[in-house]
């Protein structure tokens, strides 16, 4: 599997708690990212797409959904995806700080 | 309000599929992204650039995704595996097609080459691979569907007479050009094989019979006694057939058409027609146009295949892609079953420790 963008393996990560709507997942990814990431509504919906075409996350079928507020949730291959980019983020940071200790 | 109008009227710009899906939501979300912005206070022109630039960007990605719909990425995505599975299938069929028939399709009769017909005549191939002429009548099974050269017949424009007598210098010109060519009629039977019984009875499955030529030209045919209720009894029994009997061509005689006529372009061709056994299972076919020329006959065109006649008559291939990918199919579905219980299994579980 080819490495996450940032914005995706972001959106991803904003759905760990649980199931968000649209608005939550863009001020979580915000906030998880310190504001380095900012999508727009666009951005947002293109990846979503995606990611739901994928079968990465699902809609949450709700009450209000028909009123815009529709919320997605991980599904059990998003979550492993997720799990895996960690684990490729985790090796390479280890990797990159083992090299930059031995450099000092 | 007019900025939520302008969005509004912007989404439309996007693929049918995707406006239709996500539309709602998108307002939605802009209005409280606009919301906050006004709360906050934030620049305008920075707000517009971020939401109007990732809008349009947006719209060209989703034209371009909407315009590769059909492009190899999205054949690689799950709905599309029982079609990849289909495909798998047919390579391996048409394959074994070719293999064991000779063909992944029955290939049309290349009777088609012969424009104008002048004589035809229904043949029998002796052991020396001479044709003579056989009364259409006298064999039966050359007008069923499974013998190939009875297919000639439909091509036929006019009813013809077809029990003329070959001339005798075009059958030396015809058994030359067949010897160039080496051609194959199947195994002209000369001693009778061995009656085969299946030790644990298999019904008429196991019925196979010996045929021996007789030098007054009439065929000896030994059966094998048949099993009875499932218990073979060993033994056999004979039957001779003349050429006057109906089923004496069923066996071991090679037959079919010999057809004199002209091309499209009026030059004299010889178009022979012949399967290697008129019955069995799976016989030899060949297909030979030869155009005749002043020292002999020259070879315009052949083709030659196996023609199996055990119920899938020339859709070999079809039958064999739908035996290989029924299992596959049934593979993948059981699949995506196990995937789809282990993951409710999974998150049920994760629920049950969530909630302690």
């Amino acid at each position: 599997m080819s490495p996450l963008t940032e914005s995706t393996f972001f959106i991803l990560l904003s759905l760990i708690p649980g199931a968000r709507h649209g608005y939550g997942i863009l001020q979580d990814v915000a906030a998880l990212s310190e504001k380095r990431v900012n999508l727009s509504t666009g951005t947002l919906y293109t990846a979503l797409k995606r990611l739901l075409d994928d079968g990465w996350i699902e809609p949450v079928e709700e009450a209000d959904a028909t009123r815009g507020r529709r919320t997605y949730r991980l599904t059990a291959i998003g979550r492993r995806i997720v799990d895996e980019e960690t684990a490729r983020v985790t090796q390479v940071s280890a990797v990159a700080r083992r090299q930059l200790g031995d450099a000092r | 309000m007019k900025i939520l109008w302008l969005y509004a009227l912007l989404l439309r710009l996007y693929p049918r599929e995707f406006y239709d899906r996500f539309n709602t939501e998108m307002v939605e979300v802009f209005t409280q992204a606009w919301s906050r912005h006004l709360h906050r206070r934030t620049s305008l022109t920075v707000f517009c650039l971020h939401e109007f630039g990732g809008l349009l960007l947006s719209i060209v990605i989703e034209h371009r995704r909407a315009n590769s719909r059909f492009g190899l990425r999205r054949l690689f995505r799950r709905r599309f595996v029982p079609l990849w599975l289909f495909v798998f299938s047919l390579g391996p069929a048409a394959l074994l097609s070719q293999s064991y028939w000779g063909y992944v399709m029955v290939p049309a009769s290349t009777i088609s080459a012969v424009s104008s017909i002048d004589q035809i005549a229904l043949v029998r191939f002796d052991a020396d691979y001479t044709p003579s002429v056989v009364p259409l009548n006298a064999m039966p099974t050359s007008v069923l569907s499974d013998f190939p050269p009875s297919q000639i017949l439909s091509a036929v424009p006019t009813l013809l007479e077809m029990d003329v007598a070959l001339d005798p210098a075009l059958v030396r010109r015809l058994l030359a050009a067949l010897a160039r060519e080496g051609v194959e009629l199947g195994v002209i039977t000369e001693q009778p094989r061995e009656p085969v019984i299946n030790p644990n009875g298999c019904g008429t499955n196991c019925f196979h019979s010996g045929v021996q030529p007789q030098a007054d030209g009439s065929l000896l045919v030994i059966y094998p006694e048949m099993a009875v209720e499932g218990q073979p009894r060993m033994g056999s029994f004979t039957q001779q057939f003349t050429p006057n009997d109906p089923w004496y061509y069923n066996f071991i005689i090679p037959a079919g058409y010999v057809v004199q006529g002209r091309d499209a372009n009026g030059v004299p061709i010889i178009f022979i027609a012949m399967a290697g056994r008129v019955g069995g299972d799976r016989h030899r076919y060949n297909e030979l146009t030869f155009v005749q020329e002043a020292d002999g006959l020259t070879l315009r065109n052949r083709q030659s295949y196996n023609f199996d006649i055990a119920g899938i008559e020339g859709v070999n291939m079809p039958v064999i892609t739908l035996f290989l990918f029924a299992p596959l199919l049934a593979l993948w579905f059981t699949i995506r079953l196990l995937g789809s219980l282990m993951s409710v299994i999974g998150k049920h579980v994760i629920r049950r420790q969530s909630s302690a």
